[in-house]
Protein backbone atom coordinates (compact mmCIF):
# COMPACT_ATOMS: atom_id res chain seq x y z
CA UNK A 1 0.00 0.00 0.00
CA UNK A 2 1.78 3.09 -1.15
CA UNK A 3 -0.75 5.89 -0.80
CA UNK A 4 -0.25 8.25 2.08
CA UNK A 5 -3.39 10.11 3.10
CA UNK A 6 -3.95 13.00 5.48
CA UNK A 7 -7.18 14.82 6.21
CA UNK A 8 -8.52 17.60 8.37
CA UNK A 9 -12.02 18.99 8.84
CA UNK A 10 -12.57 22.12 10.89
CA UNK A 11 -15.77 23.94 11.89
CA UNK A 12 -15.94 27.45 10.44
CA UNK A 13 -15.79 30.40 12.81
CA UNK A 14 -19.46 31.14 12.06
CA UNK A 15 -20.40 27.70 13.41
CA UNK A 16 -17.94 27.94 16.29
CA UNK A 17 -19.52 31.26 17.34
CA UNK A 18 -22.98 29.72 17.38
CA UNK A 19 -21.64 26.72 19.27
CA UNK A 20 -22.39 24.49 16.31
CA UNK A 21 -20.28 21.69 14.98
CA UNK A 22 -18.65 21.09 11.63
CA UNK A 23 -21.12 20.08 8.93
CA UNK A 24 -18.39 18.83 6.63
CA UNK A 25 -17.48 15.17 6.68
CA UNK A 26 -14.76 13.15 5.02
CA UNK A 27 -13.94 9.47 5.00
CA UNK A 28 -11.53 7.30 3.11
CA UNK A 29 -10.48 3.71 2.86
CA UNK A 30 -8.00 1.41 1.18
CA UNK A 31 -8.77 -2.21 0.43
CA UNK A 32 -6.98 -5.05 -1.28
CA UNK A 33 -8.84 -6.65 -4.16
CA UNK A 34 -8.93 -10.46 -4.43
CA UNK A 35 -6.08 -10.27 -6.98
CA UNK A 36 -3.93 -8.27 -4.56
CA UNK A 37 -4.42 -4.89 -6.24
CA UNK A 38 -5.04 -1.95 -3.88
CA UNK A 39 -8.01 0.38 -4.12
CA UNK A 40 -8.06 3.82 -2.53
CA UNK A 41 -11.32 5.72 -2.04
CA UNK A 42 -11.75 9.24 -0.63
CA UNK A 43 -15.04 11.05 -0.06
CA UNK A 44 -15.99 14.45 1.32
CA UNK A 45 -19.41 16.02 1.79
CA UNK A 46 -20.53 19.46 2.91
CA UNK A 47 -23.86 19.50 4.75
CA UNK A 48 -26.03 22.48 3.78
CA UNK A 49 -25.89 25.24 6.38
CA UNK A 50 -29.57 25.40 7.16
CA UNK A 51 -30.32 21.70 6.80
CA UNK A 52 -31.45 20.30 10.16
CA UNK A 53 -29.52 17.08 9.80
CA UNK A 54 -26.67 18.45 7.69
CA UNK A 55 -23.90 16.89 9.69
CA UNK A 56 -25.57 13.48 9.86
CA UNK A 57 -26.26 13.64 6.12
CA UNK A 58 -22.67 14.49 5.23
CA UNK A 59 -21.40 11.67 7.45
CA UNK A 60 -23.92 9.19 6.05
CA UNK A 61 -22.96 10.18 2.50
CA UNK A 62 -19.27 9.50 3.08
CA UNK A 63 -19.96 6.28 4.99
CA UNK A 64 -22.36 4.97 2.36
CA UNK A 65 -19.95 5.61 -0.50
CA UNK A 66 -17.09 4.03 1.44
CA UNK A 67 -19.22 0.93 2.05
CA UNK A 68 -20.04 0.73 -1.65
CA UNK A 69 -16.40 1.12 -2.63
CA UNK A 70 -15.34 -1.52 -0.15
CA UNK A 71 -18.04 -3.97 -1.23
CA UNK A 72 -17.01 -3.54 -4.84
CA UNK A 73 -13.27 -3.76 -4.15
CA UNK A 74 -13.45 -6.83 -1.96
CA UNK A 75 -16.13 -8.75 -3.86
CA UNK A 76 -14.76 -12.27 -4.29
CA UNK A 77 -17.56 -13.13 -6.68
CA UNK A 78 -16.54 -10.41 -9.14
CA UNK A 79 -12.85 -9.90 -8.52
CA UNK A 80 -12.28 -8.06 -11.79
CA UNK A 81 -15.37 -5.87 -11.92
CA UNK A 82 -14.11 -2.72 -13.63
CA UNK A 83 -14.41 0.80 -12.31
CA UNK A 84 -16.88 2.54 -14.63
CA UNK A 85 -18.82 5.83 -14.58
CA UNK A 86 -22.01 3.73 -14.44
CA UNK A 87 -20.84 2.04 -11.26
CA UNK A 88 -20.05 5.38 -9.59
CA UNK A 89 -23.42 6.70 -10.70
CA UNK A 90 -25.16 3.67 -9.15
CA UNK A 91 -23.45 4.34 -5.83
CA UNK A 92 -24.69 7.92 -5.82
CA UNK A 93 -28.19 6.81 -6.85
CA UNK A 94 -28.15 4.39 -3.91
CA UNK A 95 -26.97 7.14 -1.60
CA UNK A 96 -29.69 9.49 -2.78
CA UNK A 97 -32.35 6.85 -2.11
CA UNK A 98 -30.90 6.16 1.32
CA UNK A 99 -30.96 9.87 2.23
CA UNK A 100 -34.54 10.26 0.98
CA UNK A 101 -35.64 7.13 2.86
CA UNK A 102 -33.99 8.37 6.02
CA UNK A 103 -35.71 11.74 5.62
CA UNK A 104 -39.10 10.04 5.18
CA UNK A 105 -38.50 7.73 8.17
CA UNK A 106 -37.69 10.70 10.40
CA UNK A 107 -40.48 12.94 9.12
CA UNK A 108 -37.93 15.26 7.61
CA UNK A 109 -37.87 16.85 4.19
CA UNK A 110 -35.11 15.90 1.73
CA UNK A 111 -33.83 19.45 2.22
CA UNK A 112 -33.01 18.61 5.85
CA UNK A 113 -30.41 16.12 4.61
CA UNK A 114 -28.95 18.29 1.85
CA UNK A 115 -25.23 17.89 1.24
CA UNK A 116 -22.73 18.21 -1.58
CA UNK A 117 -20.45 15.35 -2.67
CA UNK A 118 -16.83 14.90 -3.72
CA UNK A 119 -15.30 11.49 -4.38
CA UNK A 120 -12.29 9.72 -5.87
CA UNK A 121 -11.73 6.00 -6.35
CA UNK A 122 -8.30 4.95 -7.51
CA UNK A 123 -7.11 1.49 -8.55
CA UNK A 124 -3.80 0.46 -10.11
CA UNK A 125 -5.25 1.00 -13.57
CA UNK A 126 -8.03 3.58 -13.33
CA UNK A 127 -9.22 6.58 -11.38
CA UNK A 128 -12.86 7.61 -11.02
CA UNK A 129 -14.17 10.99 -9.90
CA UNK A 130 -17.63 12.09 -8.83
CA UNK A 131 -19.05 15.42 -7.71
CA UNK A 132 -22.34 17.15 -6.96
CA UNK A 133 -22.31 20.86 -6.12
CA UNK A 134 -19.38 22.95 -4.99
CA UNK A 135 -15.99 22.13 -3.52
CA UNK A 136 -13.30 20.67 -5.74
CA UNK A 137 -11.09 17.69 -6.44
CA UNK A 138 -7.56 18.49 -7.51
CA UNK A 139 -5.51 15.90 -9.36
CA UNK A 140 -1.75 16.15 -9.47
CA UNK A 141 0.16 14.54 -12.30
CA UNK A 142 3.92 15.09 -12.44
CA UNK A 143 4.26 18.86 -12.11
CA UNK A 144 0.90 19.55 -13.69
CA UNK A 145 -2.11 20.12 -11.47
CA UNK A 146 -5.70 20.39 -12.46
CA UNK A 147 -9.16 20.87 -11.00
CA UNK A 148 -11.25 17.85 -12.03
CA UNK A 149 -14.57 19.71 -12.02
CA UNK A 150 -14.93 23.40 -11.31
CA UNK A 151 -17.27 24.02 -8.31
CA UNK A 152 -20.87 23.78 -9.52
CA UNK A 153 -22.66 26.87 -8.23
CA UNK A 154 -25.86 28.75 -8.99
CA UNK A 155 -25.98 32.33 -10.20
CA UNK A 156 -25.45 33.70 -6.72
CA UNK A 157 -22.48 33.18 -4.43
CA UNK A 158 -24.66 31.49 -1.82
CA UNK A 159 -26.25 28.89 -4.11
CA UNK A 160 -25.15 25.38 -4.97
CA UNK A 161 -26.61 21.92 -5.60
CA UNK A 162 -27.16 18.98 -3.29
CA UNK A 163 -27.49 15.19 -3.50
CA UNK A 164 -31.05 15.49 -2.25
CA UNK A 165 -32.15 17.93 -4.99
CA UNK A 166 -34.81 16.62 -7.36
CA UNK A 167 -32.43 16.86 -10.32
CA UNK A 168 -29.21 15.89 -8.55
CA UNK A 169 -28.54 12.86 -10.75
CA UNK A 170 -28.50 15.15 -13.79
CA UNK A 171 -26.14 17.43 -11.89
CA UNK A 172 -23.88 14.52 -10.95
CA UNK A 173 -20.54 14.63 -12.72
CA UNK A 174 -18.64 11.34 -13.04
CA UNK A 175 -15.61 10.27 -15.08
CA UNK A 176 -13.15 7.42 -15.15
CA UNK A 177 -9.65 7.82 -16.57
CA UNK A 178 -6.84 5.34 -17.09
CA UNK A 179 -4.08 7.87 -16.55
CA UNK A 180 -3.46 7.86 -12.81
CA UNK A 181 -2.75 10.92 -10.67
CA UNK A 182 0.26 10.98 -8.37
CA UNK A 183 -1.53 13.14 -5.89
CA UNK A 184 -5.12 13.99 -5.02
CA UNK A 185 -6.74 16.66 -2.94
CA UNK A 186 -10.35 17.25 -1.96
CA UNK A 187 -11.46 20.66 -0.68
CA UNK A 188 -14.94 21.70 0.42
CA UNK A 189 -16.33 25.13 -0.42
CA UNK A 190 -15.01 26.77 2.75
CA UNK A 191 -11.55 26.43 1.25
CA UNK A 192 -12.22 26.67 -2.44
CA UNK A 193 -11.65 30.42 -2.78
CA UNK A 194 -8.31 30.07 -0.98
CA UNK A 195 -7.16 26.98 -2.85
CA UNK A 196 -8.37 27.66 -6.40
CA UNK A 197 -7.52 30.51 -8.73
CA UNK A 198 -10.76 31.86 -10.21
CA UNK A 199 -8.87 33.82 -12.85
CA UNK A 200 -7.10 30.84 -14.43
CA UNK A 201 -9.44 28.03 -13.26
CA UNK A 202 -6.38 26.24 -11.85
CA UNK A 203 -5.48 25.07 -8.35
CA UNK A 204 -3.45 27.76 -6.58
CA UNK A 205 0.08 26.28 -6.62
CA UNK A 206 1.12 28.26 -3.56
CA UNK A 207 -1.54 26.40 -1.59
CA UNK A 208 -1.05 22.81 -2.77
CA UNK A 209 2.68 22.57 -3.58
CA UNK A 210 3.97 23.13 -0.01
CA UNK A 211 1.29 20.79 1.42
CA UNK A 212 2.12 17.96 -0.99
CA UNK A 213 5.83 18.54 -0.37
CA UNK A 214 5.28 18.21 3.38
CA UNK A 215 3.12 15.10 3.02
CA UNK A 216 5.80 13.56 0.82
CA UNK A 217 8.34 14.00 3.63
CA UNK A 218 6.08 12.59 6.37
CA UNK A 219 6.45 8.96 7.38
CA UNK A 220 3.35 6.83 8.01
CA UNK A 221 3.68 7.02 11.79
CA UNK A 222 3.89 10.82 11.66
CA UNK A 223 0.64 11.21 9.71
CA UNK A 224 -1.45 11.91 12.85
CA UNK A 225 0.96 14.72 13.82
CA UNK A 226 0.77 16.09 10.29
CA UNK A 227 -3.03 15.98 10.40
CA UNK A 228 -2.90 17.86 13.68
CA UNK A 229 -0.83 20.55 11.96
CA UNK A 230 -3.24 20.63 9.01
CA UNK A 231 -6.04 21.16 11.47
CA UNK A 232 -4.06 24.08 12.91
CA UNK A 233 -3.56 25.56 9.47
CA UNK A 234 -7.28 25.32 8.64
CA UNK A 235 -8.14 26.99 11.94
CA UNK A 236 -5.41 29.65 11.64
CA UNK A 237 -6.07 33.38 11.71
CA UNK A 238 -4.93 33.70 8.08
CA UNK A 239 -7.59 31.20 6.97
CA UNK A 240 -10.34 32.44 9.29
CA UNK A 241 -9.92 35.99 8.02
CA UNK A 242 -10.91 34.77 4.60
CA UNK A 243 -13.66 32.31 5.36
CA UNK A 244 -15.99 31.61 8.26
CA UNK A 245 -17.40 28.44 6.72
CA UNK A 246 -16.59 24.82 7.59
CA UNK A 247 -13.56 23.60 5.69
CA UNK A 248 -12.23 20.18 4.85
CA UNK A 249 -8.97 19.20 3.17
CA UNK A 250 -8.00 15.68 2.16
CA UNK A 251 -4.55 15.07 0.67
CA UNK A 252 -3.30 11.82 -0.85
CA UNK A 253 0.06 11.06 -2.45
CA UNK A 254 1.15 8.01 -4.36
CA UNK A 255 4.45 6.89 -2.94
CA UNK A 256 5.44 4.92 -6.07
CA UNK B 1 11.72 16.57 17.68
CA UNK B 2 12.19 20.29 18.03
CA UNK B 3 14.04 20.51 14.73
CA UNK B 4 11.27 18.63 12.95
CA UNK B 5 8.68 20.90 14.54
CA UNK B 6 10.65 23.90 13.30
CA UNK B 7 10.84 22.54 9.76
CA UNK B 8 7.10 21.81 9.86
CA UNK B 9 6.47 25.37 10.81
CA UNK B 10 8.68 26.55 8.01
CA UNK B 11 6.94 24.55 5.31
CA UNK B 12 3.48 25.66 6.49
CA UNK B 13 4.65 29.26 6.31
CA UNK B 14 5.08 28.71 2.63
CA UNK B 15 1.41 27.95 2.14
CA UNK B 16 -0.18 30.90 0.38
CA UNK B 17 -3.78 31.55 -0.60
CA UNK B 18 -5.24 32.40 -3.96
CA UNK B 19 -5.99 36.07 -4.40
CA UNK B 20 -9.53 35.90 -5.72
CA UNK B 21 -11.96 38.81 -5.86
CA UNK B 22 -14.39 38.80 -2.95
CA UNK B 23 -18.00 38.00 -3.85
CA UNK B 24 -20.04 41.20 -4.01
CA UNK B 25 -23.32 42.07 -2.47
CA UNK B 26 -24.96 45.03 -4.21
CA UNK B 27 -27.35 47.26 -2.28
CA UNK B 28 -29.15 50.03 -4.11
CA UNK B 29 -31.00 52.75 -2.21
CA UNK B 30 -33.75 54.77 -3.90
CA UNK B 31 -34.24 57.77 -1.68
CA UNK B 32 -37.11 60.25 -1.82
CA UNK B 33 -35.65 63.77 -1.57
CA UNK B 34 -38.77 65.69 -2.53
CA UNK B 35 -39.48 68.84 -0.59
CA UNK B 36 -41.83 67.01 1.79
CA UNK B 37 -38.77 65.27 3.26
CA UNK B 38 -37.34 68.62 4.33
CA UNK B 39 -36.28 69.26 7.91
CA UNK B 40 -35.92 66.55 10.52
CA UNK B 41 -36.73 63.69 8.12
CA UNK B 42 -33.94 64.37 5.65
CA UNK B 43 -31.52 65.10 8.49
CA UNK B 44 -32.28 61.74 10.07
CA UNK B 45 -32.09 59.98 6.73
CA UNK B 46 -28.66 61.53 6.10
CA UNK B 47 -27.47 60.51 9.55
CA UNK B 48 -28.85 57.03 8.85
CA UNK B 49 -26.79 56.73 5.67
CA UNK B 50 -23.71 57.63 7.69
CA UNK B 51 -24.58 54.96 10.29
CA UNK B 52 -25.06 52.46 7.48
CA UNK B 53 -21.60 53.15 6.11
CA UNK B 54 -19.95 53.07 9.56
CA UNK B 55 -21.62 49.76 10.39
CA UNK B 56 -20.44 48.15 7.15
CA UNK B 57 -16.93 49.52 7.74
CA UNK B 58 -16.83 47.80 11.12
CA UNK B 59 -17.44 44.35 9.66
CA UNK B 60 -14.51 42.35 8.21
CA UNK B 61 -16.47 40.69 5.45
CA UNK B 62 -19.14 43.29 4.73
CA UNK B 63 -16.51 45.99 4.21
CA UNK B 64 -15.00 43.90 1.42
CA UNK B 65 -18.22 42.64 -0.11
CA UNK B 66 -21.07 45.13 0.16
CA UNK B 67 -21.34 47.70 -2.62
CA UNK B 68 -23.82 50.50 -2.23
CA UNK B 69 -25.35 52.90 -4.74
CA UNK B 70 -27.76 55.75 -4.03
CA UNK B 71 -30.31 57.19 -6.42
CA UNK B 72 -32.33 60.17 -5.26
CA UNK B 73 -35.61 61.53 -6.55
CA UNK B 74 -36.37 64.22 -7.39
CA UNK B 75 -34.63 65.10 -9.54
CA UNK B 76 -33.77 61.51 -10.48
CA UNK B 77 -30.04 61.51 -9.96
CA UNK B 78 -27.40 58.87 -9.23
CA UNK B 79 -25.79 60.54 -6.23
CA UNK B 80 -23.56 57.55 -5.51
CA UNK B 81 -22.60 54.95 -8.13
CA UNK B 82 -21.86 51.46 -6.74
CA UNK B 83 -18.91 51.60 -4.40
CA UNK B 84 -17.30 50.02 -1.34
CA UNK B 85 -18.23 51.36 2.11
CA UNK B 86 -14.88 53.15 2.45
CA UNK B 87 -15.51 55.15 -0.71
CA UNK B 88 -19.13 55.88 -0.01
CA UNK B 89 -19.86 59.59 -0.15
CA UNK B 90 -22.32 60.44 2.58
CA UNK B 91 -22.53 64.20 2.01
CA UNK B 92 -26.01 65.23 3.19
CA UNK B 93 -28.70 64.98 0.54
CA UNK B 94 -30.88 68.08 0.18
CA UNK B 95 -34.67 67.69 0.20
CA UNK B 96 -35.38 70.20 -2.49
CA UNK B 97 -37.04 68.26 -5.29
CA UNK B 98 -40.37 69.17 -6.70
CA UNK B 99 -42.42 66.11 -7.51
CA UNK B 100 -41.85 62.44 -6.72
CA UNK B 101 -40.84 60.65 -9.95
CA UNK B 102 -40.78 57.24 -8.29
CA UNK B 103 -41.32 55.28 -11.50
CA UNK B 104 -38.34 56.82 -13.21
CA UNK B 105 -36.18 56.37 -10.09
CA UNK B 106 -37.05 52.66 -9.85
CA UNK B 107 -36.27 52.11 -13.52
CA UNK B 108 -32.97 53.96 -13.15
CA UNK B 109 -32.12 51.78 -10.16
CA UNK B 110 -32.98 48.52 -11.93
CA UNK B 111 -30.83 49.67 -14.87
CA UNK B 112 -27.89 50.35 -12.56
CA UNK B 113 -28.26 46.90 -10.99
CA UNK B 114 -28.32 45.23 -14.37
CA UNK B 115 -25.14 47.05 -15.42
CA UNK B 116 -23.49 45.96 -12.20
CA UNK B 117 -24.50 42.34 -12.71
CA UNK B 118 -23.06 42.43 -16.25
CA UNK B 119 -19.80 43.84 -14.89
CA UNK B 120 -19.56 41.09 -12.24
CA UNK B 121 -20.17 38.46 -14.89
CA UNK B 122 -17.61 39.99 -17.24
CA UNK B 123 -14.95 40.09 -14.52
CA UNK B 124 -15.81 36.66 -13.15
CA UNK B 125 -16.69 38.10 -9.73
CA UNK B 126 -19.14 35.98 -7.75
CA UNK B 127 -22.11 37.88 -6.36
CA UNK B 128 -25.11 37.63 -4.10
CA UNK B 129 -28.66 38.51 -5.00
CA UNK B 130 -28.76 42.33 -4.96
CA UNK B 131 -31.17 44.36 -2.84
CA UNK B 132 -33.18 47.32 -4.07
CA UNK B 133 -34.63 49.57 -1.37
CA UNK B 134 -37.17 52.32 -1.85
CA UNK B 135 -37.62 54.95 0.86
CA UNK B 136 -40.45 57.41 0.28
CA UNK B 137 -42.86 59.64 2.18
CA UNK B 138 -45.08 60.52 -0.74
CA UNK B 139 -46.95 59.25 -3.72
CA UNK B 140 -45.52 59.09 -7.23
CA UNK B 141 -46.02 62.00 -9.57
CA UNK B 142 -45.16 59.87 -12.60
CA UNK B 143 -46.50 56.64 -14.10
CA UNK B 144 -45.20 53.67 -12.10
CA UNK B 145 -46.74 50.88 -14.18
CA UNK B 146 -43.56 50.06 -16.09
CA UNK B 147 -41.51 50.22 -12.91
CA UNK B 148 -43.97 47.88 -11.17
CA UNK B 149 -43.79 45.42 -14.08
CA UNK B 150 -39.96 45.54 -13.97
CA UNK B 151 -40.01 44.81 -10.22
CA UNK B 152 -42.34 41.87 -10.70
CA UNK B 153 -40.21 40.46 -13.53
CA UNK B 154 -36.98 40.96 -11.57
CA UNK B 155 -38.39 39.28 -8.46
CA UNK B 156 -39.76 36.41 -10.51
CA UNK B 157 -36.38 35.77 -12.11
CA UNK B 158 -34.74 36.26 -8.71
CA UNK B 159 -32.61 39.05 -10.18
CA UNK B 160 -33.00 41.18 -7.06
CA UNK B 161 -35.04 41.59 -3.91
CA UNK B 162 -37.15 44.78 -3.77
CA UNK B 163 -38.17 46.36 -0.45
CA UNK B 164 -40.46 49.38 -0.15
CA UNK B 165 -40.37 51.45 3.02
CA UNK B 166 -43.02 54.12 3.55
CA UNK B 167 -42.47 57.14 5.77
CA UNK B 168 -45.24 59.25 7.33
CA UNK B 169 -47.82 60.03 4.68
CA UNK B 170 -46.49 57.55 2.11
CA UNK B 171 -49.16 55.91 -0.05
CA UNK B 172 -48.89 52.38 1.38
CA UNK B 173 -51.58 50.99 -0.94
CA UNK B 174 -49.61 52.09 -3.95
CA UNK B 175 -46.39 50.64 -2.52
CA UNK B 176 -48.23 47.36 -2.00
CA UNK B 177 -49.20 47.37 -5.67
CA UNK B 178 -45.66 47.85 -6.98
CA UNK B 179 -43.80 45.65 -4.48
CA UNK B 180 -44.05 41.86 -4.46
CA UNK B 181 -43.03 41.84 -0.80
CA UNK B 182 -45.30 43.61 1.65
CA UNK B 183 -44.17 47.23 2.09
CA UNK B 184 -43.32 48.31 5.63
CA UNK B 185 -44.05 51.63 7.28
CA UNK B 186 -41.27 53.30 9.22
CA UNK B 187 -42.14 53.71 12.89
CA UNK B 188 -41.95 57.47 13.49
CA UNK B 189 -38.70 58.67 12.02
CA UNK B 190 -36.56 55.70 12.98
CA UNK B 191 -34.20 56.04 10.07
CA UNK B 192 -31.25 55.14 12.28
CA UNK B 193 -32.85 51.86 13.38
CA UNK B 194 -33.78 51.13 9.79
CA UNK B 195 -30.21 51.62 8.55
CA UNK B 196 -28.85 49.54 11.44
CA UNK B 197 -31.20 46.75 10.38
CA UNK B 198 -30.15 47.15 6.75
CA UNK B 199 -26.45 46.98 7.58
CA UNK B 200 -27.05 43.90 9.75
CA UNK B 201 -28.99 42.30 6.92
CA UNK B 202 -26.18 43.08 4.48
CA UNK B 203 -23.69 41.53 6.91
CA UNK B 204 -25.83 38.39 7.01
CA UNK B 205 -26.19 38.18 3.24
CA UNK B 206 -22.53 38.90 2.53
CA UNK B 207 -21.37 36.00 4.68
CA UNK B 208 -23.98 33.49 3.63
CA UNK B 209 -22.78 30.27 2.06
CA UNK B 210 -24.53 27.73 -0.14
CA UNK B 211 -27.34 25.98 1.66
CA UNK B 212 -27.94 28.75 4.17
CA UNK B 213 -31.50 29.80 4.73
CA UNK B 214 -31.00 33.52 5.34
CA UNK B 215 -31.93 34.46 8.88
CA UNK B 216 -32.38 38.22 8.55
CA UNK B 217 -32.82 40.28 11.71
CA UNK B 218 -36.48 41.13 12.45
CA UNK B 219 -37.52 44.65 11.37
CA UNK B 220 -39.40 45.16 14.64
CA UNK B 221 -37.08 47.98 15.79
CA UNK B 222 -38.13 50.32 13.00
CA UNK B 223 -41.23 49.04 11.23
CA UNK B 224 -44.87 49.25 12.18
CA UNK B 225 -45.88 45.61 12.14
Amino acid sequence: MTWSVARASVAGTAHQRKGGSCQDACQGGAWQRPDGEWVLALFAADGAGSANAAQAAAELACRHLCEQAQAWATNEAAPHAPLTPERLREWVEGLRERLLTQAADNNQSPRDLACTLLGVVCTASAVGYLQIGDGAIVARRAEVNGVVYWPDVGEYANETFFVTDADSLERLRVSVYTSLPQGLALVTDGLQRLALDYGTYQPHPGFFAPLFARLQAVSTEDIPAFEHELHGLLDSKAVNERTDDDKTLVLALWGG
Amino acid sequence: MSSSAASNQESFDQVSFADNPEPRCACLLLVDTSISMEGLKIAQLNAGLQTFRDELMSDDLAVKRVETAVVRFSPVEIVQPFTHPAQMNVAPLPADGSGTPMGKAIQTGIGLLQERRELYKQLGIPYYRPWLILLTDGEPTDDVRRAAAAIRAGEEKKQFAFFAIGVDTADMDLLARISVREPLRLKGHRFREFFLWLSNSMKTVSRSVPGDRLALPPPSGWAEL
